[in-house]
């Protein structure tokens, strides 16, 4: 099999940022057909199986992480149930350690049979720790990456579900019957935190 | 640090890091010091199994955190068995080792006080009775707590993907979800991805030689 392979610097195509998509299209395109041409057809279709099963995978595992993140966003109305379908391994929960997230963007979600990681850029906007028997927080502006596992067998119904607290051993859920804040600051606050910063990102408000 | 095993202080146990350069002791307090002075060591593999026992003759709990997280479940009755994984064995320690294990419940440990990132240094976890083992010597009647849940090792494991420990089961109900009360029953505390067991032995009162 011959393959054609056109390949433009930024100085050809009179610099048009199109021709140079182009060309970078061809180059793509010419690797994936060599890659291709390395292998029977039989192998062609089964690697294709693997990968469209594995892009399956990620992309349930990404939209039911993307769900729960979405769902923990501290201003929205706690409600029973809310992460049902989102969460598992309860017994995980260290409990001791809340972020109120702001905002997250999903970053990657690598996939092994019934586990696994993603990562996630998270903005939280009050730290909540326990402080012997009530919970202290601290409102605070932080942006970092953490991670988390899901898995997904017969105990979840075969779905992807977030299993436990962050690695970085934090939780978001909003708990706590005593929560204490310092002075001049409260709840109420911290959501028109979330509220505003939401906004000036061109985010929906999310309750 | 004195090995375990051995008959140890008070004094010399519990010294914590702290306390190296603080106040001195007045002669009076160093009096009274001298007179509640006891002497420590690890529970004795007999007593684990007693303490094993004790855990599975207690019968069923109805798990509950009081609320303390925020949702709606019944308070904690710990002399009805409900309460808590910690509590659970809390109460099969002090029921198995009375008089010699004489923590009281107000000093119950919960699970992030032996793991995590807020757990304890070992002169405080010592203070509250328990010192850490390793997997290799565990045996039944040490407490296990991997992540957020605790139970009264089983002993025997052969695989550390497979450590059974019998346990009050449950999830305590929060403002996003309802009380889970499951069976007291065996639970595998084996290590998953991100979460070891760790072992702790009860710290019983001895005679001071």
């Amino acid at each position: 099999m011959s393959v054609s392979i056109s390949i433009r610097t930024p100085s050809q195509g009179a610099g048009s940022v199109r021709a140079r998509n182009a060309g970078r299209l061809t180059v793509l395109s010419g690797l994936l057909l060599m890659a291709v041409a390395c292998s029977s057809p039989a192998q062609q279709q089964g690697a294709n199986q693997h990968a469209g099963v594995a892009s399956q995978q990620q992309g349930d595992a990404r939209s039911q992480f993307d769900r729960f993140l979405s769902t923990a966003i501290a201003s929205r109305v706690q409600k029973i149930g809310m992460y049902e379908s989102l969460y598992t391994c309860t017994d995980r929960e260290m409990a001791d350690n809340v972020k109120w997230l702001a905002d997250y963007k999903v970053l990657a979600v690598d996939t092994a049979a019934g586990n696994a990681v993603v990562t996630a850029r998270v903005t939280v906007v009050a730290n909540q720790v326990l402080d012997h028997d009530f919970w202290s927080v601290r409102p605070t502006i932080e942006e970092f990456d953490a991670h988390w596992r899901m898995e997904r067998d017969a105990e979840t119904a075969g779905r992807w579900m977030v299993c436990g607290d962050a690695v970085e051993q934090f939780g978001v859920f909003l708990i706590g019957r005593d929560v204490r804040w310092p002075p001049g600051t409260s709840a109420k606050a911290v959501i028109a935190t979330i509220d505003s910063l939401r906004q000036a990102r061109g985010l929906p408000i999310a309750r | 640090m004195q090995p375990l095993d051995e008959g140890i202080t008070v004094a010399s146990y519990f010294a914590t890091d702290d306390q190296v350069g603080g106040p001195h002791l007045s002669e009076s307090s160093a009096e009274l010091l001298c007179a509640m002075q006891a002497c420590y060591r690890e529970a004795t593999a007999g007593e684990g199994l007693q303490v094993l026992a004790a855990a599975k003759n207690s019968g069923e709990w109805i798990y509950t955190q009081g609320g303390y997280q925020g949702g709606q479940e019944v308070p904690k009755d710990i002399n009805s068995n409900v309460g808590d994984c910690t509590d659970f064995v809390w109460k099969a320690s002090r029921t198995a080792l009375l008089g010699t294990w004489v923590h009281s419940y107000a000093n119950h440990l919960a699970t992030g006080s032996f793991v995590g990132k807020n757990k304890l240094s070992p002169s405080s976890l010592g203070a509250h009775g328990f010192v850490e083992v390793s997997y290799e010597n565990a045996r039944a009647g040490d407490i296990v707590v991997r992540g957020g849940h605790a139970g009264v090792y089983e002993g025997n494991s052969t695989d550390p993907s497979h450590v059974m420990g019998y346990a009050n089961n449950g999830a305590p109900a929060t403002p996003q979800r309802d009380n889970h009360d499951g069976l007291t029953k065996d639970f595998d505390f084996g290590s998953v991805p991100g979460y070891e067991p760790h072992f702790f032995r009860q710290l019983v009162e001895t005679p001071c030689p």
